[in-house]
């Protein structure tokens, strides 16, 4: 799948930023001992993921639609997915429920991750492909 | 009346007993000692009221 | 995912690719490819494939560049709407967020000033800035958060300051009645915020690039006088989800490639008519041998408004639709940012996503 053509470019990335975190994501080291550090995401149920790893539901806190959404239109065109979906469980609460549901004894966090690198490879080419166009309107 | 609620700068300052009141109408400053008229001294409106303190005021511009 | 219909309604062909407006109905607005069990997916689903086949035009852009008209061709629904969600919602700007009022004997009342203050937009590259730590704010016993302006961190603040008093205008006739002759400073535009720079700022910008309100002629508040507004305004980093007020974007929107296509040939009469209904540079008369025929001239023109189908024999020629991959963009900008930076931002920023939400879900599997 991407995999193999996006290693090359990732290693250069990964130097730089391996110790980088999100500009959105505070700062928690300092904070740890007056702010409890901040949930992003955790399995509901753990065990029955453990029993079976093809069936999963992953809650993600601060996220909407804008991931929610775009990743499980990727996720539904994996040949390794047989049910994807995601909901938002309240709209007054920050997070999403990611269920994910592969073949047998396909790891679904491991598609998950496929699926993550995906969309960074598009919205990648979306830039670099609209950088380009830019640069030749303008010039 | 402020003297006495917080503790004073550094720099000592005339402790002088007139305030500056603001009149309902022509919005002039009149300065009033005790035992004065309440009056302003430009129009002679009798209503006068007390100038916002210079207290610092923190908002969440939200 | 839902299951197709079996049973196909009698409809002229269309490609699947396209959504059909008829005159009370909107069909096929499904996305084949994800929405069908039925799809045909014998062709495995590539990613660099995909990313090939993307293709990305400028359309136009406006002379300040503020605004600019761009087409994405060959992706679908959920990655265009993340793009203009991200563009609205996650693309960080600086915004006033503390106001530190000395003064304000104006008739607005404090915090209803202080709300306008944050959202005025500044014309501040916000690249150059780091998030606010998330400091939790004590309040001392007095009540109050602070008991003096703090100096601001150099890295994270932007401090402005603003101190206008008004004052009556001796010069003016004696039977004028506009306040602006009457007196000095009757309305306090956001010109009068002046910039302070903390440390050293100032070394960090140009003449053309210090930090500003995106234009002088906002009105913030109006004063009689004796009234005066002192302030210190600190302005920070934030995001659009946070408050609106950090919002990059007056609006970014998009729309599909409206298709128009004529079954049978129109001519005369009813050529003119179809011109006239549709908007203007959509339908075009041309001069075939001696008839005038109608053709479609430019469909990105149309703004989809199905004024057609109120004319019952034009509405049987023609077909409406939109093309479901075909993504016109148009994106305009509060000032801080070109549009151009904010689209290629707002891609840095779903990459950013992508890879620290990836991070953690690796972090899990170990």
């Amino acid at each position: 799948m991407g995999k193999k053509s996006e290693k090359t470019e990732k290693p250069v990335e990964e130097a730089m930023e391996v110790e980088e975190k999100p500009p959105v994501e505070p700062e928690a080291e300092e904070e740890d001992l007056n702010v409890p550090a901040k949930k992003k995401m955790e399995i509901l149920d753990p065990k029955s993921f453990e029993q079976d790893p093809s069936n999963l539901t992953l809650i993600l806190y601060e996220e909407d639609h804008t991931i929610g959404n775009s990743i499980k239109h990727i996720l539904s065109r994996m040949d390794e997915v047989e049910f994807c979906g995601y909901n938002v469980p309240h709209p007054l609460e920050d997070k999403i429920l990611f269920r994910v549901q592969t073949k047998d004894g396909i790891n679904a966090l491991e598609v998950l991750v496929k699926a993550f690198e995906s969309v960074e490879q598009i919205f990648s080419t979306i830039r670099g492909k609209f950088e380009e166009s830019y640069e030749q309107s303008i010039s | 009346m402020d003297g006495s609620a917080t503790p004073g700068p550094g720099q000592g300052h005339v402790k002088s007993n007139s305030m500056i009141y603001i009149c309902g109408e022509c919005h002039g400053e009149n300065e009033i000692k005790p035992k004065d008229a309440i009056r302003c001294r430009e129009c002679g409106y009798r209503i006068l009221y007390k100038k916002r303190c210079r207290k610092l005021m923190v908002y969440d511009a939200r | 995912m839902v299951k197709k219909s079996t049973t196909k309604t009698t409809e002229p062909d269309f490609p699947s690719n396209e959504i059909l407006m008829q005159e009370e109905v909107v069909l096929n607005t499904y996305d084949e490819c994800t929405d069908y069990i039925e799809y045909d997916d014998t062709k495995e689903f590539s990613i660099p494939e995909y990313c090939d086949n993307i293709h990305v035009a400028m359309v136009n852009e406006s002379e300040d560049k503020m605004t600019l008209e761009f087409d994405i061709t060959h992706i679908e629904a959920p990655i265009a709407n993340a793009l203009r969600r991200v563009l609205i919602a996650e693309v960080p700007t600086m915004a006033l967020e503390k106001i530190y009022l000395y003064q304000n004997t104006s008739v607005i009342q404090d915090e209803v000033l202080c709300h306008r203050l944050g959202l005025l937009p500044l014309c501040v590259d916000p690249r150059g800035f780091q998030f606010p730590t998330e400091k939790v704010v004590g309040i001392n016993e007095k009540g109050v958060d602070c008991d003096e302006e703090p100096a601001g961190d150099a890295t994270r603040n932007l401090i402005f300051k603003i101190n206008v008093s008004c004052t009556k205008n001796r010069n003016a006739l004696p039977n004028s009645t506009d306040p602006k002759t009457l007196y000095h400073h009757s309305s306090v535009y956001s010109g009068s915020f002046a910039w302070v720079p903390i440390g050293d700022q100032k070394s960090n910008y140009t003449d053309s690039t210090t930090p500003r309100m995106v234009t002088d002629d906002i009105l913030v508040a109006k004063l009689r006088p004796g009234q005066e507004i002192e302030a210190s305004c600190h302005a920070v980093k934030g995001i659009g989800r946070d408050h609106a007020k950090f919002s990059p974007v007056a609006t970014a929107s998009y729309r599909l490639l409206p298709t128009i296509r004529l079954n049978a040939e129109i001519t005369g009469e009813a050529a003119e008519r179809l011109k006239s209904v549709f908007s203007e540079g959509v339908i075009e008369i041309e001069k075939k041998g001696s008839k005038r025929v109608a053709v479609v001239k430019d469909a990105r023109k149309d703004t989809c408004s199905r004024n057609v189908f109120r004319h019952e024999d034009l509405a049987k020629v023609v077909q409406l639709g939109k093309n479901k991959q075909h993504f016109i963009f148009s994106v305009e900008s509060t000032g801080a940012l070109k549009s151009s930076e904010l689209v290629v931002e707002a891609c840095k920023v779903m990459e950013t996503k992508c890879r620290s939400l990836r991070k953690q879900i690796q972090a899990l599997i170990k």
